[in-house]
């Protein structure tokens, strides 16, 4: 049972190209961390004087505010384009009756690829910290924010979950991939602003700003995101029954 | 045992048009038919319908589920090879992977191709692969839109005996609907025709007419045999088809009279046929034009 289990996940991540999920899972971490890297070295002069929180804080922020939302983004946009593109939706009503297992799959993918690229991060993040430290200065212990860091990296993991959810519906019920890119991207970009004014978990895109936001308000967050949790499966699986009913 | 499907008045109709109207019929087991009819006159609606992929017929359909499928325009999985294409459907519907190792030495896949990546396929093992997953499945029906179109005459006949193999070992029914009615002619054992929106059976090749043979007659030289029928009023065009003309002899004459007369005439043929082509059953104009 668990055997097939763990085949059924591996043939979910095989269905992609394996190009695609090695540039987002470590190419964007990594890449990340070089024009980090290189600008920390380039600069050393300039960022003697800057202490170490900023960078960190920078990185953090960056990530938290659009890189998670646009990886995934581009993840769950190829997850879901190798199911419509085939008009595989359309095959599968012949012996299954509802979307909810292959959504979960999908959720699953995503899920644990965030899990990897948060393990990637972590990685770089302490390398980063470890670079940082002697070359920035410091107004407390470096491994306390290295320790600090890590835990919002941790804690962006939960966080992010619902947003998975809300792109993946929004994907299968779109089909349109040109225009749930668009969606994604015009909402990440609108949420960053809205989040940083409002301090409240309005688009799913911007759930990391306000989980490191100190004014944020943690009640609606975990609120919506229940919401998204429980409404999108369902909302989805109702969508493709609609959309697909012809070929 | 295998179990009859039956399909009682089944009405369908689609943005206003009505498709089916109180269409009827049965498929029995091991056997294969085949689904013809005019363009549009609703064979891939039939099969979606069977399939459970138009969701909103009225009426009855009788040991019809999870029927294995072939549908036109679906490709499966890019980056999957054929072995995790099959194994990926067989996990789908809760089948056993020995079941993927029957269906791939039904269609002769190659086990060198086993390995390969479904986009580095070429477009004759692609349909094997896609007949294939369609005999993946518990149910006793297999539905197959097209399932020889974009492949050569060689994998042809490896399909046909694939198909006619599966058949006889499993017992399952297959309906095949195909444009390519001179390629599934010898492999059909009953034909379904969908004619002013009923499902109607058709006898093995049914003639026009009790009172006349009929013959039909392949040639590709379209102004020597007008001549011929010009010249000999025995003989009388009835229809033509593609290259075939549908000839009707007159009282007191045999088909050897007018094979006679056309070796006579010197005129170069391919295949006279007392059974109608399958597009005879359906197509009532003339293709004068040609």
């Amino acid at each position: 049972m668990i055997n097939r289990l763990l085949f059924r996940l591996t043939l979910e991540i095989k269905k992609l190209s394996w190009g695609l999920y090695l540039l987002v899972a470590i190419g964007i971490p990594f890449g990340v961390f070089l024009v980090t890297t290189a600008f920390l070295l380039l600069n050393a002069e300039r960022m003697a004087s800057l202490p170490l929180e900023v960078m960190i804080s920078n990185n953090l922020g960056a990530w938290s505010s659009l890189l998670y939302p646009l990886v995934l983004i581009v993840l769950i946009q190829n997850l879901v384009e190798v199911e419509t593109k085939s008009n595989l939706l359309v095959f599968s009503k012949s012996y299954q009756k509802g979307w909810f297992k292959l959504f979960l799959w999908k959720a699953m993918v995503v899920t644990l690829t965030l899990i990897l690229i948060t393990g990637f991060n972590l990685l770089f993040h302490v390398g980063l910290a470890e670079m940082g430290k002697n070359y920035m200065d410091s107004n407390s212990d470096p491994s306390e924010v290295i320790a600090q860091g890590s835990m919002v990296f941790l804690k962006l993991i939960p966080t992010l979950i619902p947003t998975i959810f809300f792109h993946l519906m929004v994907c299968f019920t779109i089909q349109k991939n040109g225009f749930a890119y668009l969606i994604g991207i015009m909402l990440t970009i609108i949420g960053i602003p809205l989040a940083n004014l409002t301090h409240l978990a309005v688009i799913p895109y911007s759930f990391g700003i306000v989980l490191r936001d100190p004014n944020g308000k943690v009640e609606p967050l975990v609120l919506v995101s229940l919401l998204l949790l429980l409404l999108s499966p369902f909302v989805t699986n109702w969508a493709l029954k609609r959309v697909n009913n012809r070929i | 045992m295998k179990l009859e499907v039956r399909v009682n008045n089944i009405s369908y109709a689609y943005s206003g048009n009505v498709v089916f109207d109180a269409a009827a019929f049965t498929l029995h087991p091991q056997k294969i038919y085949g689904l013809i009819g005019e363009n549009g006159a609703g064979k891939t609606t039939l099969i979606s319908i069977l399939a459970g992929i138009q969701q909103s017929p009225t009426g009855e359909m009788i040991n019809v589920s999870n029927p294995g499928l072939l549908l036109q325009g679906v490709d499966l999985y890019q980056n999957l090879s054929v072995m995790e294409n099959l194994q990926y459907f067989a996990l789908e519907k809760g089948l056993a992977f020995n079941e993927v190792e029957q269906v791939l030495a039904f269609t002769k896949f190659p086990s060198s191709h086993h390995p390969k990546k479904y986009k580095h396929l070429s477009q004759g093992y692609k349909k094997r692969l896609a007949i294939a997953l369609s005999f993946l499945t518990k149910g006793n029906l297999v539905l197959l839109d097209e399932p020889f179109s974009t492949v050569d005459i060689p994998t042809i006949r490896v399909l046909k005996k694939a198909l006619r193999e599966f058949v006889a070992q499993t017992g399952k029914t297959v309906l095949i609907s195909s444009h390519q009615l001179k390629e599934v002619r010898d492999l059909l054992d009953e034909v379904l025709l969908i004619k002013e929106r009923k499902v109607v059976a058709v006898e093995a090749a049914p003639h026009p007419s009790v009172h006349q043979i009929v013959l039909y007659f392949d040639c590709k030289d379209h102004t020597a045999i007008t001549q011929l029928l010009e010249m000999d009023s025995r003989f009388r065009l009835l229809r033509k088809i593609d290259q075939t003309y549908e000839i009707a002899l007159g009282q007191n004459c045999s088909a050897s009279d007018f094979i006679s007369k056309v070796e006579e005439v010197g005129l170069a043929w391919s295949k006279i046929e007392k059974q109608p082509p399958l597009e005879f059953l359906f197509y009532s104009t003339d293709n004068d034009d040609q």
